[in-house]
C-alpha cells in the first residue's frame, strides 16, 4: 500500500492549504500531520481518504489514481477517523463497531457470524469487550475514541487517517490510544496532531502545514522536528530540549 | 478470638454469588443482544390485534362475535357490509397511511439527523393541503383533488431541493427552507378557510385533521401495498442511514454516496407524505412519535427501525382510529385530533426521558 501525492494543491474557501506538494507514504509508515489551528490538517486528511476533490494534482494508491476507485473500493483501502464524532441514532457500541463492515455487504446481506467476530476482536483490542450493548452515546470521550478506533479495525484497511486521535483525551488515556494504534499489525497511519512531542514519539515521518501560501513539506521525522522549522511552523520560538528519555521539544 | 475466614470457606461462600451474578449478566446480554428481533417478532401481532379490534369497533350495532362470523365466511348482510365495506378498508387505509408516515419520519429523522424531524416538518404535506384545498374550494372531484395534492407536495419537494441543494443537499437548509415554507403553505391554509363559504368548509376542516373514512373499498389495498413498498424501497438505504447517524464525513469514509442517499432519502419520503395526505389528509404525530417509540424499545439500527415502522406506524394509526371512532360514538373524531392528543403527550415524555439521560 503506497499513498502517493503529485503536484498537489488542495484549497478551501479561496485558502490554499498546500501548492504542488509530492509526497510518498509508505506501507507501514507513521506520519504525522502538523501545524496550527486552521492550517488545513482536517481538510487535507479528507482530502487524502478521497472525500474532497483537490484543486489540482493527483494522489494514487497503489499507482491508481484515487478518483478512480468507487466509493466502497476505496472505503475498503482507507479508513478515517473524524475529529468530532457523535452518534445521532444512539445505536450500541457493537452497532458503531460493526459499521466498519459497510463497505464490504452488499444492501441485502446481513452481517455473518463472521463479521461479529471481526467486530468483537476489534473491541477486545481496544478494550472495550463486555460493552457491546450499551448505547454509545453514554461512552465517555476516551471509549468513544476506542470506538472508534475499533470501528476502524473492523473496516480492515491497510491505511488509517486519524484526525486529532488525542483530542479531549487525558495524558494517560493519549499515550494508551497511541500505543494502540502504533501496535496495530501492517497499518499506515497518518494523523493530525497538536503534540510535538507526542509526534516525535510515535511517529515516523511528519507533513507541516505552514498555513501561508500553500507552504508545506514532508520528510522524516528527525528531518522535519528541527526547531529553526518548528519555529516557523508555529509563529512561536520553540526550543529542543535533550533529555536522558530523549528530545523534548518547548515553547520558548 | 478472631479467626480470619479460611480461603476454602471464602471461596465457597463467594463463588456460587460471583457464578450467579456472572450468569444473569450474560443473560442480560443475551436478552439485549436479542431484543431488536423480539420486539419485532412482536409489531405483527400487534397489527393483528389492532386490525381485529378496528373492525370489532364501531356504533353499527357489529359486536366481536358478529364481526368473526362475518370473518369466517358468515353472518347477516348488514353486518358483512358494515364489516367489509366499511370498516375494512377504512382499516387498511389506516394501517397503510400509519404505516407510511411512521417510514417518512424515520427516513427525514436519518436524513436530516434531528430527532424532531417528520413528514409535516418540510412543509411538504401543508403543499399538498393547500393545493387540495384550493382543489375543493373549485369543486374537484376525488381524483383531481388528489391530482392536485401531489402535485403540492412535488412544488414544495422541487423548492426545497432549489433552496437547499448547494452540491448536495444540506441538512440545516434543508430544515429551515422546510420550516419557512410550512410557514408559508400554512398562512395560504388559513386564508383558504377564512375565504371559503359555509358549505364546504365543514369536511375542508375535517379533512385538514386527516380523515380515514374517504377509503373507498375497491381502492383500500393501494395504502398498505404502498407502505410495503416503500419499505423495499427503503431497505437498501437502511445501513448507510446507520453509517450516516456517526456523521457525514464518517458515513463518506465508509462508501456512501452521501448526497445521492440524501436526495433519495428525501424524494421517498416527499412522496410518501404526499401519499399519505392525499389518501387521508393531514394527521400528525405518527411518523415523529412511531420511531422515537421503537428506537426506545431497541430497534436502533434502520435495517429492523424501518421495518418496525411499517407495523408500529400501521398499528397506531389504527388505534387512534378506533378511538377517534369510539369516544363520542356515534359521533366519530377527526383521527388527527385523536393522534395529536395522544402525540403531543407521548413526544413530552419522551423529551423529558431523554433530558434525564
Amino acid at each position: 500500500m503506497t499513498l502517493r501525492t503529485l503536484n498537489l494543491t488542495v484549497e478551501i474557501g479561496g485558502r490554499t492549504i498546500c501548492r504542488d506538494f509530492s509526497l510518498a507514504i509508505e506501507r507501514g509508515s507513521r506520519w504525522a500531520v502538523l501545524g496550527i489551528n486552521g492550517a488545513g490538517k482536517t481538510t487535507l486528511l479528507s482530502t487524502l481518504a478521497g472525500l474532497r476533490e483537490p484543486a489540482a494534482g493527483v494522489i494514487t494508491l497503489n499507482n491508481k489514481a484515487l478518483q478512480d476507485y468507487g466509493p466502497r473500493q476505496r472505503a475498503q483501502q482507507i479508513g478515517l477517523m473524524v475529529q468530532d464524532d457523535h452518534d445521532e441514532a444512539e445505536t450500541t457500541v457493537l452497532d458503531v463497531a460493526l459499521l466498519g463492515r459497510l463497505p464490504y455487504l452488499s444492501w441485502w446481506q446481513a452481517e455473518t457470524a463472521a463479521d461479529e467476530a471481526i467486530a468483537m476482536r476489534a473491541l477486545d483490542a481496544v478494550g472495550l469487550k463486555g460493552m457491546e450493548t450499551r448505547r454509545s452515546a453514554t461512552l465517555s470521550g476516551g471509549e468513544r475514541r476506542r470506538l472508534a478506533i475499533a470501528a476502524l479495525v473492523t473496516q480492515q484497511v491497510p491505511l488509517l487517517l486519524l484526525d486529532e486521535p488525542n483530542s479531549h483525551l487525558d495524558l494517560h488515556q493519549q499515550i494508551a490510544l497511541l500505543d494502540l494504534l502504533c501496535d496495530l499489525p501492517e497499518r499506515t497511519l497518518v494523523m493530525s496532531l497538536h503534540d510535538v512531542n507526542l509526534a516525535a514519539r510515535y511517529c515516523t515521518h511528519a507533513l507541516l502545514l505552514f498555513g501561508s501560501d500553500g507552504a508545506a513539506c514532508g520528510g522524516p521525522i528527525e528531518q522535519m522536528l528541527d526547531p529553526a522549522v518548528l519555529t516557523k511552523l508555529y509563529r512561536h520560538s520553540v526550543i529542543a530540549h535533550e533529555t536522558k528519555n530523549g528530545r523534548i521539544y518547548l515553547p520558548a | 478470638m478472631f479467626y480470619p475466614p479460611s480461603p476454602v470457606n471464602h471461596l465457597t461462600l463467594r463463588r456460587p454469588f460471583a457464578v450467579q451474578t456472572l450468569r444473569i449478566a450474560r443473560c442480560g446480554k443475551i436478552i439485549a443482544l436479542m431484543r431488536p428481533a423480539l420486539v419485532l417478532g412482536f409489531l405483527p401481532i400487534l397489527t393483528v390485534i389492532a386490525l381485529f379490534l378496528a373492525l370489532a369497533a364501531g356504533s353499527g350495532g357489529v359486536d366481536f362475535n358478529a364481526m368473526l362470523a362475518v370473518l369466517s365466511g358468515h353472518g347477516d348482510s348488514m353486518s358483512r357490509d358494515i364489516v367489509l365495506d366499511l370498516r375494512l378498508p377504512r382499516a387498511l387505509n389506516a394501517f397503510g397511511c400509519g404505516a407510511l408516515l411512521a417510514l417518512a419520519g424515520a427516513l427525514l429523522q436519518a436524513l436530516l439527523r434531528n430527532p424532531l424531524a417528520d413528514p409535516f416538518v418540510l412543509g411538504i404535506s401543508s403543499g399538498a393541503g393547500a393545493l387540495s384545498l384550493i382543489a375543493m374550494l373549485m369543486g374537484a372531484g376525488v381524483l383531481a383533488t388528489a391530482v392536485a395534492g401531489f402535485a403540492g407536495a412535488l412544488a414544495s419537494t422541487g423548492i426545497l431541493f432549489l433552496l437547499a441543494w448547494r452540491g448536495g443537499l444540506m441538512p440545516i437548509r434543508l430544515l429551515l427552507a422546510g420550516v419557512i415554507l410550512s410557514a408559508a403553505w400554512g398562512a395560504l391554509i388559513t386564508l383558504l378557510l377564512a375565504l371559503a363559504p359555509d358549505a364546504p368548509l365543514r369536511g375542508m376542516v375535517f379533512w385538514l385533521m386527516g380523515d380515514l373514512a374517504q377509503a373507498d373499498p375497491t381502492r383500500a389495498w393501494l395504502a398498505p401495498l404502498a407502505a410495503f413498498m416503500t419499505l423495499g424501497l427503503a431497505f437498501p438505504m437502511a445501513r448507510p442511514l446507520d453509517a450516516l447517524g456517526q456523521g457525514e464525513l464518517s458515513a463518506a469514509a465508509l462508501g456512501v454516496a452521501v448526497g445521492r442517499l440524501r436526495a433519495l432519502a428525501l424524494l421517498l419520503a416527499a412522496f410518501v407524505t404526499a401519499l399519505v395526505v392525499v389518501g387521508a389528509g393531514s394527521i400528525g404525530f405518527v411518523g415523529l412519535v412511531t420511531p422515537h417509540l421503537l428506537r426506545l424499545a431497541g430497534l436502533r439500527r434502520h435495517r429492523v427501525l424501518l421495518p418496525g415502522c411499517v407495523f408500529a406506524g400501521g398499528s397506531l394509526l389504527l388505534l387512534a382510529d378506533v378511538l377517534s371512532r369510539s369516544v363520542v360514538a356515534p359521533l366519530q373524531l377527526p383521527v388527527g385530533a385523536v393522534t395529536a392528543a395522544l402525540g403531543a403527550p407521548m413526544f413530552l415524555w419522551l423529551l423529558s426521558r431523554s433530558a434525564k439521560r
